[in-house]
């Protein structure tokens, strides 16, 4: 029996809230479990001296704001799941644990870190300009960069690495003290070595850990821009978890060289092909391509810069109106459908260019992801 | 009580609670409250995200108790043998990480 007659309105209505955004089934049985604990104190408060206006007052204000309620419910319910990146401190969960505590299913987040520390370059002679001079001993200069973009990626921490592959079923080490052997469940042995170190943690640019292990026996596929969903096989990683541009663009334009190999007959396997791919960051002219895919797809331009195997690519995210906006240093371009018809030379006063899908498409079969759009010519506006 | 510390212990505090029986929300509030002799007295908030991630993650499962005060019946958690198995891991690390800052700061 319960101190209060009825379910009061300031009841109900703050269990809607507490229980706002959940899957049916869930928000039932949460309504009912806050509620139970609601009357519970009700009747605890009352016990003590309280009337059940103030009880049922003093109850909810101790459950703390419904809203807040909701959002750690949503974050259990319908995101992916989060496990904290292992840092230096001594909280740092083993990979043991990631296992036992994480799922089997769902992805595993991995932070990105989008600026490396700015180590400073060193030159003989003469020194760029925009540069901040660090030491000068002899001919020998040290600067940083002022512009910052040098520096800026999208860079994944080897150990959080290591311990999101041992959570789903992969094998990781560190060997050397600082390169990072690991294997996929059925993959081949491949190696990560860092990039850079900060704080005494190796870090890779996320770009490579795609790079290393498409061209083996694994499945892999992309999904997402701004937080790029990536499948190795039965491995799913997230890199960044609220999504940034600066994390996609980084990410796609430092995985460009690897998806133009991809859509290149495979390289001789004695020798080296020299193969050179830019990306336009900036500059150029700007396309806007009508496409077919849905919202959220990743889209990649690919034209050839000079004879030889030179390259250059842009990769943008499909709009919801279906466009997507790439850069090419070309300003009027003619849509095929294969890699042999790029010629760096325009025929009609077009150069030829290429559109490939590249999120959700197996990156060992990316020639299926080539389109052609309904409009076959783009010019850029001027 | 440091809020901050609370938070990065919540998950051993609630698995060390739930150790030797299962217990339904309103309970574990309380125990916590008089086990520690007042020191933790958390809001009642964090708690149900708490242990609805904790069930998700195998780490406790649901178990109905007594019809409660509307009628229906509380939903008590109890420790798993994965829980178990983790609880035992995260004391270990607790004993490692108090004993560590305790050398640090000559205590």
């Amino acid at each position: 029996m319960t101190s209060l007659t009825g379910t009061p309105a300031a009841l109900t209505a703050y269990l809607r809230r507490a229980t706002w955004g959940l899957p049916r089934a869930r928000q039932q049985e949460l309504w009912d479990e806050l509620e139970e604990h609601v009357l519970t104190s009700v009747d605890h408060l009352c016990a003590l001296g309280a009337s059940p206006e103030q009880a049922l007052s003093q109850a909810l204000r101790e459950l703390g704001p419904p809203a807040r309620v909701s959002a750690g419910m949503t974050q259990v319910y319908l995101m992916p799941k989060v496990i904290l990146a292992a840092t230096a401190s001594a909280l740092a969960l083993s990979a043991a644990l990631y296992a036992l505590a994480g799922g089997n299913e769902g992805s595993v987040t991995l932070p990105v870190l989008t600026q490396r520390p700015a180590k400073p370059t060193c030159v003989r002679g003469t020194v760029p300009r925009n540069v901040n001079v660090v030491s000068r001993q002899g001919n020998v200069t040290c600067f940083t960069f002022n512009d910052l973009r040098p520096y800026q990626g999208a860079f994944l921490n080897l150990s959080a690495v290591r311990d999101a592959l041992e959570a789903q079923g992969g094998r990781a080490d560190f060997v050397n003290g600082r390169s990072l052997d690991f294997r996929l469940p059925g993959g081949r042995n491949s190696r990560l070595t860092p990039f850079f170190t900060a704080n005494g943690q190796g870090y890779i640019s996320a770009d490579r850990l795609v790079t290393v292990v498409v061209g083996g026996p694994t499945r892999v596929t992309l999904n997402n821009y701004a937080a790029p969903l990536v499948r190795l096989g039965s491995v799913q990683l997230r890199f960044g978890n609220s999504g940034s541009q600066t994390v996609g663009r980084a990410f796609y334009s430092g995985l460009a060289p690897t998806l133009v190999g991809q859509l290149l007959p495979p390289a001789p396997p004695n020798g080296s092909r020299t193969l050179t791919v830019s990306y336009n960051l900036t500059g150029g002219s700007l396309h806007h391509v009508q496409t077919a895919l849905p919202a959220g797809e990743v889209v990649l331009l690919v034209n050839r810069e000079s004879q030889g195997n030179n390259y250059e690519t842009d990769t943008a995210e499909v709009q919801p109106d279906g466009s997507a906006r790439l850069r090419s240093s070309k300003g009027k371009l003619r849509f095929t459908s294969s890699m042999d018809q790029l010629s760096p030379y325009p025929s009609g006063g077009r150069t030829p260019a290429l559109l490939v899908r590249v999120t959700n498409v197996p990156l060992n079969n990316l020639k299926s992801g080539i389109f052609l759009p309904a409009q076959p010519t783009s010019d850029a506006p001027r | 009580m440091n809020p901050d510390l609370l938070r990065g212990n919540l998950d051993l505090i609630l698995l060390s609670i739930l150790e030797a029986r299962p217990l339904y929300g309103f309970a574990i509030i309380q125990e916590a409250r008089s086990r520690t002799e007042g020191y933790f007295d958390f809001k009642e908030g964090s708690l149900y995200p708490a242990l609805h991630r904790l069930e998700q993650e195998g780490l406790l499962a649901p178990q109905l108790g007594e019809v409660g005060r509307n009628g229906k019946p509380r939903k008590y958690y109890a420790l798993t043998d994965r829980g178990r198995v983790v609880l035992r891991a995260k004391r270990e690390e607790f004993r490692a990480f108090t004993g560590a800052v305790h050398r640090l700061t000559g205590g």
